[in-house]
């Protein structure tokens, strides 16, 4: 990929790559309509849109004046990403060819309403930004029915004004309560013929069959409620603007909700909401001849998201893929994995420390402060040796205390006294204490530090790992102990907020975000130097595999890893184009969102080692989970996605991995039957062999 | 009751209880079971001499060891030193405890991997490494220390050979204030010796530096010769890392902790001038603290031998004849001496008897079976007068005696141990005739009809 150059948007020579990336924008806008994240799909849409030359040309005629605006004002070629930026424009031309024929005077009030269009775009979209919700068609919405309203007065434009309907696209022996369906479907693009809308429900149905359930849910669920309003079930069905159940059920559904029962039931809610809003709206707007267009999809959605992004609803998709398949997938893959919590911290220590206070601990972790958590050292049931007289028989004494996020210290205090044993401090209750802000922008406070003990300043830059200070028995402190919570604010004793361990281990096993209970003895890890070494993938570094049958060679591929120049996320890619995107974070290196054919080698990487700690330890275990069809090897797909909506875990397949020794770590898929798989790591970099299936893939040297 | 045989009159100085030079030891020293098992008992079973190894004390320092690093640093890997103590089921305990092993010869190596110890779990140290050795060792992926620039030339040869890179370590030595400076071991830091080596290495292209290791001593008294040792490790770290691509993913820091043993010339008792292991890992884990980068933390590599092991081992001998020395000292001759106890010659060892005996103390020297002056036990101890066939326990010597015990004149003894339920097993036979011999070619011409 060539990278931007900042001179090229200056000049007025356009170069083929931008040409390309102009066009697929366009036919990207068409698809995007219909939720579709495909441009193949974008350029069907667009042929067959044809079938109304007015309305595509005046349509295309108000995108390619947005696109010379763009390019007039010097934008960066990197807007064309959003989709929002040129369907609004699209829709809004569309609407204006709807009603008039393409004249020299209607074209110039196209390209005054795109350019409106445009701008208002923009506008709403950095104020919806803020919310973290979608513009949808809003900025349409507003700008056509502006349209509509000017043109009251522009009598001329009436002259011409098309109804030609060609005949050969509406499907007339079909049933009435079924071409309505297929009616509304293709009055979303400004074709309310139920051939067209045959093809477009084909192009849905073939693309997500998550989403053609939806869009039959919605119809007839709108129709349904709307029928049981007017006690008609004709006049129901030939509403016009049907077309917006379609399109409220497909978006709280499947695309900004993550497919689930509950989000299914929303979505429902939101259709039968929607008509009280269309016969309102309609006969409001009826007054001044104007259609409501998809009003009614705009407010219901953007209002539902408002309200369930703000109760942190946990189906909402942060991640949006582009079939609901894959966000589903994602989804349920990450709450396995990673569990979405969004507060990860490190252990504060070193070494095997055991829980003496979890959330909601019933001494002192109640309440406002109910979300900490307080470590000892114990050994053969005791935090100390002898008596227990003394602070020095306290294993958990004089321990460092380890940062347990990458942060700023800005507030500590370091001279409170050490409590006798059998004393606490009721004045000054936090004792020694410091306060990290997260790189994330959570604040950690930890308690009860060793008098004189910090060896870190206020306003120094920590990393997760680095140390802080000695444990110690300052403040409302009995024994020994550390405290650590994550809070509302950097103010002392502020509010508490629940978070999670990123990686520790228990009894020789890796736990992933997890809150250990009390009384669990866990052990922190910090990434191993080695480890990480061994799996540092370097931006444009290539390793060549061989793949083995036996004894027998019978193929070859090569990696190379590469970043995406807009998320920065890195990836391997093959020489197909199949991509595996890999990380190496929070004390771990993982494989996720693999982009590709099925049964590819680059996929078989991703079964055979989905994750990997960055600690060694002989012996040591890890779970993890991967999409079942990989370890299926099942074409069942489509069962198991539409399945998945109910049944998350019918989804996933469970594994096992453990580490034989330094370089060779063996799995076990928990699939029907078994899969055994082996990952053997190169000594100073990358991965030395895969033993997946019936297959070893062995690095080329 | 029989008539006492004549025992010639002793003058004993006494010495004040509050005098200059401490309190003697005028208690005598009784100690009747190890792990609970009763000394005659082993002895009646096993026979005399008996080196006894209890493993719940390993057990316990191991775990001790473990834990003043590993609560202090989180990425820690103790390697068993071999030559400490090589029996099988030594080497077991440990490495079942977590230990990878820490070898300094091809046929330690070769126990190691004997004993199914992977290459990748075996640090191979030593200044003497032969070709062939190194050859194996770099295909199995062992962690190999380099001790010279030959041997950089070596594995450069066997890298060759073999097609592939090899990881390697460097050793090093430094000026860390104490006396002697074990400078022969590694290159030297101070001169840029190291550096010249990493450039070396970098200039051959064949070899993958990932690691640093130095040993500084052994039975070190003074934990801020480790800090000194940790600190300069990490600046040269930096160093290495800052010029060259090498990224230095382990830092071994060798061993030579002390064990409670009395070193002779050292006045006080083991009790107050030996550090505690938590001493040891403070000094050394606050250096890493004090100068590593943080983020990526190397793995630490100890190499603690002595200090696991020492005080787990025992001798349990029998008195087998006394008389009186021209100078008055009482005189008893062990079936156990230097040949068993090759560390004898630097440390004073606790002698326990199993029984209290009648009679005062006296000053005695305690020998050997060998018939040479130097085999001694003890020079000058304070012991009640010991009944012939008595036995006595000798302590600590779990670290270095049954691999550097000689088959001189004697046999040597089985070795015992007990087990975490006070269970014993042999796990060591006492030779015989056919053990020693084995090896021997007898020519033809001198074989007697």
């Amino acid at each position: 990929m060539s990278k931007p150059e900042s001179g090229c948007q200056s000049t007025f020579n356009m170069n083929s790559a931008t040409m390309k990336s102009y066009f697929t924008a366009v036919i990207s806008s068409y698809a995007e309509i219909l939720f579709l994240q495909n441009p193949r799909y974008g350029l069907a849409l667009l042929l067959i849109s044809f079938i109304n030359v007015n309305t595509t040309l005046s349509g295309l005629i108000a995108v390619f004046t947005v696109l010379a605006f763009a390019y007039f004002i010097r934008m960066e070629v990197e807007f064309l990403q959003n989709g929002f930026y040129i369907y609004n424009p699209l829709l809004v031309g569309m609407s204006i060819g709807y009603i008039f024929e393409v004249t020299a005077v209607s074209a110039l009030l196209i390209m005054m309403a795109a350019i409106f269009t445009f701008l208002l775009t923009i506008v709403l979209y950095h104020l919806f930004l803020k919310a973290s919700i979608p513009i949808l068609s809003l900025p349409f919405t507003l700008v056509s029915t502006l349209i509509y309203l000017a043109s009251l007065n522009y009598t001329s434009l009436y002259t011409q004004a098309l109804y030609i309907k060609p005949a050969f696209v509406d499907l007339t022996f079909l049933p009435v309560i079924l071409s309505m369906y297929l009616k509304a479907m293709g009055t979303i693009l400004f074709l309310p013929y139920s051939g067209v809308g045959l093809l477009f429900v084909i192009g849905i149905l073939s693309y997500s069959r998550i989403m053609f359930l939806l869009s039959i849910a919605g119809f007839y669920v709108g129709v349904f409620v709307h029928s049981m309003m007017l006690g008609s079930w004709h006049l129901a069905l030939s509403n016009p603007y049907t077309f917006n159940y379609i399109l409220i059920a497909i978006a709280l559904g499947a695309i900004f909700l993550v497919p689930s029962i509950r989000s299914i039931l929303i979505a429902m809610i939101g259709v039968a909401m929607s008509v009280l809003f269309i016969d309102a709206s309609a006969s409001f707007w009826a007054i001044y001849k104007i259609p409501v267009f998809t009003l009614p999809f705009n407010v219901i959605v953007i209002s539902f998201l408002f309200v369930l992004q703000s109760v942190r609803f946990r189906e909402f998709a942060y991640d949006i893929k582009k079939t609901p398949e894959l966000t589903l997938r994602s989804y349920i893959l990450s709450f396995f994995r990673f569990r979405l919590g969004d507060i990860n911290l490190f252990l504060p220590f070193s070494g095997k420390w055991s829980v003496y206070q979890a959330f909601d601990g019933e001494w002192t972790h109640q309440g406002e402060w109910r979300y900490a958590y307080d470590f000892v050292i114990m050994k053969d049931g005791e935090s100390f040796k002898g008596e227990g007289n003394h602070l020095e028989d306290y294993f958990a004494y004089k321990k460092p205390v380890l940062s347990p996020v990458s942060g700023y210290v800005l507030d500590l205090k370091d001279s409170v006294e050490d409590n006798l044993i059998g004393h606490v401090n009721t004045i000054e209750n936090w004792g020694n204490y410091i306060i990290i802000q997260s790189q994330l922008g959570h604040f950690i406070e930890i308690s009860h530090l060793a008098r004189a003990s910090i060896k870190v300043k206020k306003g120094d830059y920590v990393e997760a790992g680095q140390i802080l200070g000695l444990c110690g028995n300052s403040g409302y402190s009995p024994q020994p102990h550390i405290h650590i919570q994550v809070q509302e604010s950097v103010l002392l004793g502020s509010k508490t907020l629940p978070f999670q361990f990123v990686s520790y281990i228990e009894d020789d096993h890796v736990q992933f975000y997890d809150d250990p209970p009390e009384k669990r003895e866990v052990e922190s890890y910090f990434n191993d130097k080695s480890l990480d070494k061994r799996l540092s993938f370097t931006l444009d570094s290539r390793y060549s595999y061989d793949v083995y049958h036996g004894e027998k060679i019978i193929d070859t591929f090569e990696l190379k890893v590469k970043m995406n120049r807009f998320s920065g996320r890195f990836y391997f890619e093959d020489q197909k184009g199949n991509r595996l995107h890999l990380a190496k974070e929070a004390g771990m290196f993982y494989l996720y969102d693999y982009e590709g054919k099925d049964e590819s080698w680059l996929q078989k990487i991703y079964i055979a080692i989905p994750r990997i700690p960055l600690v060694y330890r002989k012996g040591l275990t890890w779970n993890d989970y991967l999409p079942a069809r990989y370890a299926l090897r099942t074409h069942l797909t489509y069962l198991l996605s539409i399945g998945a909506i109910a049944f998350p875990r019918a989804y996933i397949t469970k594994g096992k991995w453990q580490f034989k020794d330094e370089q060779r770590i063996e799995g076990v898929l928990f699939s029907h039957p078994e899969q055994k798989v082996a990952v053997g790591l190169d000594q100073s970099n990358g991965i030395d062999y895969i033993e997946v299936q019936e297959h070893i893939i062995r690095m080329r040297r | 009751m029989g008539k006492k045989p004549y025992e010639s009159p002793t003058i004993i100085k006494i010495e004040s209880s509050m005098s200059k030079a401490g309190l003697p030891s005028m208690q005598q020293k009784i100690r009747k079971d190890i792990d609970g098992v009763d000394i005659h008992a082993l002895s009646d079973e096993y026979g005399s001499p008996l080196f006894v190894f209890s493993e719940q004390k390993m057990r316990k320092l191991y775990k001790e060891a473990y834990e003043a690093f590993s609560s202090r640093y989180p990425n820690v890997q103790f390697g068993w030193s071999y030559k400490t103590n090589y029996l099988q089921a030594i080497c077991s305990v440990f490495h079942q405890e977590g230990a990878i092993a820490e070898v300094v010869s091809e046929f330690e190596y070769e126990k190691a991997r004997k004993f199914g110890i992977e290459g990748k779990d075996i640090i191979y140290n030593g200044p003497y490494k032969p070709y062939d050795s190194l050859k194996t060792a770099a295909s199995e992926g062992a962690k190999i220390h380099i001790d010279t620039f030959d041997e950089i030339s070596d594995l450069e040869k066997v890298a060759d050979e073999l097609g592939m890179t090899i990881p390697v370590a460097i050793r090093l030595n430094m000026d860390i204030g104490i006396e002697p400076q074990w400078s022969r071991f590694g290159f030297n830091i101070e001169s840029g010796q190291a550096m010249d080596a990493v450039r070396r290495i970098e200039a051959g292209g064949k070899l993958d530096l990932n690691g640093l290791h130095s040993h500084i001593g052994t039975f070190m008294l003074d934990t801020n010769a480790y800090k000194m040792q940790t600190t300069k490790m990490v600046l040269l770290m930096k160093e290495i890392e800052a010029h060259t691509d090498y990224i230095i993913t382990y830092l071994d820091v060798g061993g030579g902790f002390a064990s409670k043993a009395h070193l002779k010339g050292i006045y006080q008792p083991p009790e107050v001038v030996v550090p505690s292991i938590d001493d040891y890992a403070e000094a050394i884990t606050s250096a890493l603290y004090e100068h590593l980068e943080h983020g990526n933390y190397p793995r630490l590599y100890l190499e603690t031998g002595r200090h696991l092991i020492d005080e787990a081992g025992y001798l349990i001998t029998t008195m087998t004849g006394t008389k009186r020395l021209p100078d008055g000292r009482r005189n008893y001759i062990m079936d156990a001496g230097v040949n068993l106890l090759y560390t004898a010659f630097w440390f004073k060892y606790d002698l326990e008897l199993t029984e209290r005996q009648d009679g005062m103390m006296e000053p005695a020297l305690v020998n050997g079976p060998l018939c040479m002056n130097i085999d001694v036990i003890d020079e000058s101890v304070m012991l009640p007068r010991l009944k012939r066939g008595s036995k006595m326990v000798i302590s600590p010597v779990g670290a270095y005696s049954v691999t550097q015990w000689m088959q001189f004149i004697r046999y040597r003894p089985s070795v015992v141990l007990i087990d975490m339920q006070g269970q014993t097993h042999l796990i060591r036979e006492t030779e015989e005739l056919h053990d020693v011999e084995a090896r021997e070619r007898l020519p033809e011409y001198l074989q007697h009809e």
